[in-house]
């Protein structure tokens, strides 16, 4: 699987240009110069050519990307399910107090700190090339219970997507096993979120894909999507 | 006929085959000699370029057992040869939970089963939720099957057949959903270590997306079944994994593997 408009201009062939936006976000993810304020999301989204790197480094990367919002936003997610907190934009955080006997609360614990390790890992292995760290806003302080166990189950599940997605624009074998040693626990975590708020929420939800549907087989996201989805979170 | 030739169809009509098994040998596992314990250099600085230091060399020993003109075929059949193995394990495992005999085929209806044996120590909600998993993913495994059995052959190779003697459980399965789950539950998670395993052979890399996106369900579905008995949904480290960087930090970190020899070897308890 090939998407070579991302980085293509089919009508000429030649690289996008970037908008201006794009060029300060990618600047701003090469350079790591956030600014603390305004909190506002990323616009327009940010795009695969806006990773910075070339070849396996920016894959790599855009991995990076991802496990950094992931990460954070299972810290914010604890934080809301228990005794709240602050992000790192300042927002406060208020507690729903639940128990950590809770399923949903005791994953969330658990997943998080695997997720914080992917971002690490990741971080380490791209050493000086690594993108910056993002501030992310899920309006975590205004969600429900349930609206943030979604939430959690929605990053997951495009984690999966991502990492799918990504392999094709690998330029080597190098970071094949490490990409698909950490797609699968996101798996493991997409299914084990869809259990639980099937039991806490009768959803419904299948916790893999049936054979009716994509032969039971995951489907991958293009980078470009997965990034369209995440920008809104990311704040700049 | 020893266990890898069980496990590879091995038939009179493919005496090299055969051959190669022998050559083989059953159970053997490669030292591996490098850092990671894994056969793999560890993946080297981002800053240092994308050789592809990360790519295993050992294909033709580790693929040995398996037919296929190259690789790409050979890790196909290598996965074909699991998915036949899990399809038809479920298949035996929806009907001991339906009260059916086990050599019955697969009904091409799925709501026409339904459960007759109880949970086994599972509460009403996971006893239903156990049972569904058995006959979702009975037709999923079947589909993985029939999906890279396609594969192959429109790819004008020849896909490996199912054992003639057929397949058994690992141990003993009593008929209640928490037992034949527990019968499921190490081919699942052997799945998920041998596609990981045999992942960093392919050279084509949207085969590798492929490869990876069914290994992600099976990944799914030991997280499921795992979740459902109660036990951590993992990974977690089992006897003989290896895994992809040295030091882990912690025990559900990443994905463990298993090389693809020694993971025909595992299967052959499987076999009869």
């Amino acid at each position: 699987m090939t998407n070579d408009t991302v980085q293509q201009d089919p009508a000429t062939g030649r690289r996008k240009f970037l908008t201006t936006a794009g060029v300060v976000a990618a600047g701003m993810l090469a350079t790591g110069m956030l600014t603390p304020a305004p909190a506002l999301a990323v616009t327009p989204a940010l795009k695969f050519s806006n990773i910075p790197g070339t070849g396996d480094i920016k894959v790599v990367n855009f991995a990076l990307a991802l496990e950094d919002l992931e990460a954070d936003l299972y810290v914010q997610a604890l934080q809301r399910l228990t005794t709240g907190g602050t992000n790192k934009l300042g927002k406060k955080i208020t507690g729903l107090n639940l128990s950590p006997n809770q399923p949903d609360v005791a994953y969330v614990k658990e997943f998080g700190v695997v997720e914080r390790q992917h971002r690490d890992l990741l971080r380490a292995t791209l050493g000086s090339a690594a993108i910056t760290q993002f501030k992310y806003d899920f309006n975590m302080q205004n969600l429900t219970r349930k609206q943030v166990v979604d939430l959690i189950y929605t990053a997951e599940r495009t984690g999966v997507g991502a990492y799918l997605g990504a392999i094709p624009f690998f330029q080597t074998r190098t970071y094949l096993q490490l990409a698909g040693s950490i797609q699968g626990t996101e798996a493991r975590h997409t299914a084990v979120i869809a259990a639980v708020l099937n039991r806490l929420f009768r959803e419904g939800l299948e916790v893999a894909p049936l054979a009716s549907d994509n032969s039971g087989i995951d489907r991958p996201i293009q980078p470009d999507v997965v990034l369209a989805a995440i920008s809104p979170f990311i704040v700049v | 006929m020893n266990a890898l030739e069980k496990i590879t169809g091995g038939t009179s009509s493919r005496r090299s085959f055969m051959t190669a098994l022998a050559a083989v040998g059953v159970g053997a596992v490669v030292a591996s000699p490098l850092l990671a314990g894994n056969g793999l250099t560890p993946p080297p600085p981002a800053t240092s370029g994308g050789a592809a230091t990360g790519v295993p060399t050992d294909g033709a020993t580790q693929f040995a057992a398996i037919p296929g003109r190259n690789i790409n075929e050979k890790v196909l059949n290598f996965a074909l040869t699991l998915e036949i193995l899990e399809a038809d394990l479920y298949r035996q495992a929806l009907n001991l939970a339906s009260g059916r005999p086990l050599t019955t085929a697969l009904n091409s209806n799925p709501s026409s089963y339904k459960r007759t044996v109880g949970g086994g120590g599972l509460n009403a909600t996971l006893t239903d939720v156990g049972y569904k998993y058995l006959r979702d993913f009975a037709y999923v495994e079947a589909a993985h099957r029939d999906v890279l059995t396609n594969a192959i052959k429109s790819g004008g190779g020849v896909p490996v057949v199912r054992n003639p003697n057929g397949y058994k459980f690992g141990g003993p399965v009593s008929p209640n959903i928490a037992s034949i789950l527990g019968g499921i539950l190490p081919l699942e998670e052997t799945g998920v270590r041998a596609y990981l395993g045999a992942l960093p052979y392919i050279t084509d890399l949207p085969l590798a997306q492929t490869a990876a996106s069914i290994f992600s369900t099976e990944a799914r579905h030991s997280a499921a079944i795992n979740y459902t008995l109660g036990i951590d949904p993992g990974p977690y480290k089992k006897s003989g994994d290896l895994t992809v960087i040295p030091n882990q930090p912690s025990d559900n970190t990443l994905e463990y593997f298993l090389k693809p020899k020694t993971v025909l070897s595992v299967a052959g308890a499987f076999f009869k």
